[in-house]
């Protein structure tokens, strides 16, 4: 891969790897520090990349696998940690504290299970169909309607239970 | 389009079976009108949450971070072996190179094995002999053990 080819690739999908990335963690630092990743790894294989033919996918299938591997490394460590309380307190206060209505939609997103939060964003965010989800997560695309149905209704109820909580 | 339209489109879009291009419609309305009936208002923040998602950017340069740390470390390992290497021989040449110092006589190191043999074996037989000339006067501790030879005397 030339040093062209890897910026062309960098330029059109690094927003798209860090929105993945960024809604997988819901951490705007983590989130940068596993696009740099990304892209790191990227350089690194470009050869075997380079057979495939969508790397726009294979983009998004890394993405996934080192923010699971980085939510499965944090929950280790709050487990190990003896101020579990204190920390869940810090991370969820702010959040509900912030009326901003983005906050509020993305805390709401952030809660639900993890299959759902993936699908919902690569859907209603990015647009993907159900083939290039499937490419991206290898949920087939029964589960993957399932699983968006799910994940809509429960964003739904939540967001109007805010919403008149908030009035 | 008519709210009728879009609470079917909606209640598609929930059961998760409305197509790209109908979700596409849902967002545009929802964000081009302003007047939204209370039980929709949802939907509204919903989508503009959606729509605002998208242009997040990543604003950050690409760092060649990493690949330039692995560098380092393949060479940082590559001059560790080769110190270790050098280190090796250095030390082995040097021991080898070293002389062993066998004995001193009058002064002087001897680091011949062969000479030092040799030394060792001329003062082991001078000192025999001075201790075998030595020993015949001690044949007579022997007569003590004899009162009869000693009164013979």
């Amino acid at each position: 891969m030339e040093q062209k080819e890897f910026y062309t690739i960098f330029t059109s999908l690094k927003d798209k790897v860090f929105r993945y990335a960024r809604a997988i963690l819901s951490d705007v630092e983590e989130a940068e520090d596993v696009t740099q990743d990304i892209f790191e790894r990227l350089l690194l294989n470009k050869n075997s990349v380079l057979e495939f033919n969508n790397v726009e996918s294979y983009l998004i299938r890394s993405t996934k696998n080192l923010c699971l591997d980085r939510v499965k490394h944090r929950n280790v460590v709050l487990k190990n940690s003896e101020n579990i309380k204190n920390l869940s307190n810090h991370v969820v206060e702010p959040e509900l504290e912030q009326k901003e209505m983005a906050g509020m939609i993305r805390t709401i997103i952030d809660r639900l299970p993890k299959k759902q939060k993936m699908i919902i964003h690569l859907r209603d965010v990015e647009s993907y169909n159900f083939d290039e989800i499937f490419d991206a997560t290898g949920i087939d695309p029964n589960a993957i309607r399932v699983n968006l149905s799910r994940a809509r209704k429960t964003v739904k109820e939540e967001l109007i239970k805010t919403m008149n909580y908030g009035l | 389009m008519d709210y009728r339209e879009i609470k079917t489109l909606l209640e598609k879009y929930l059961e998760g079976e409305s197509s790209i291009q109908e979700e596409d419609e849902l967002k545009r309305f929802f964000n081009e009108n302003e007047n939204i009936p209370e039980e929709l208002l949802f939907a509204k923040k919903l989508f503009r949450f959606f729509g605002d998602e998208k242009t997040i950017e990543y604003t950050k340069e690409f760092e060649h971070k990493k690949p330039r740390r692995k560098i380092n470390l393949y060479t940082l390992s590559g001059i560790a072996a080769t110190l270790l290497l050098a280190l090796f021989f250095v030390f082995s040449n040097y021991k080898t190179k070293e002389k062993i110092i066998y004995a001193y006589i009058n002064g002087e190191a001897i680091t011949d094995i062969n000479i030092a043999k040799e030394q060792t074996k001329q003062i082991l037989y001078a000192t025999s002999q001075k201790i075998s000339t030595g020993i015949e006067s001690l044949n007579r501790v022997g007569d003590l053990m004899n009162p009869e030879l000693l009164i013979k005397k």
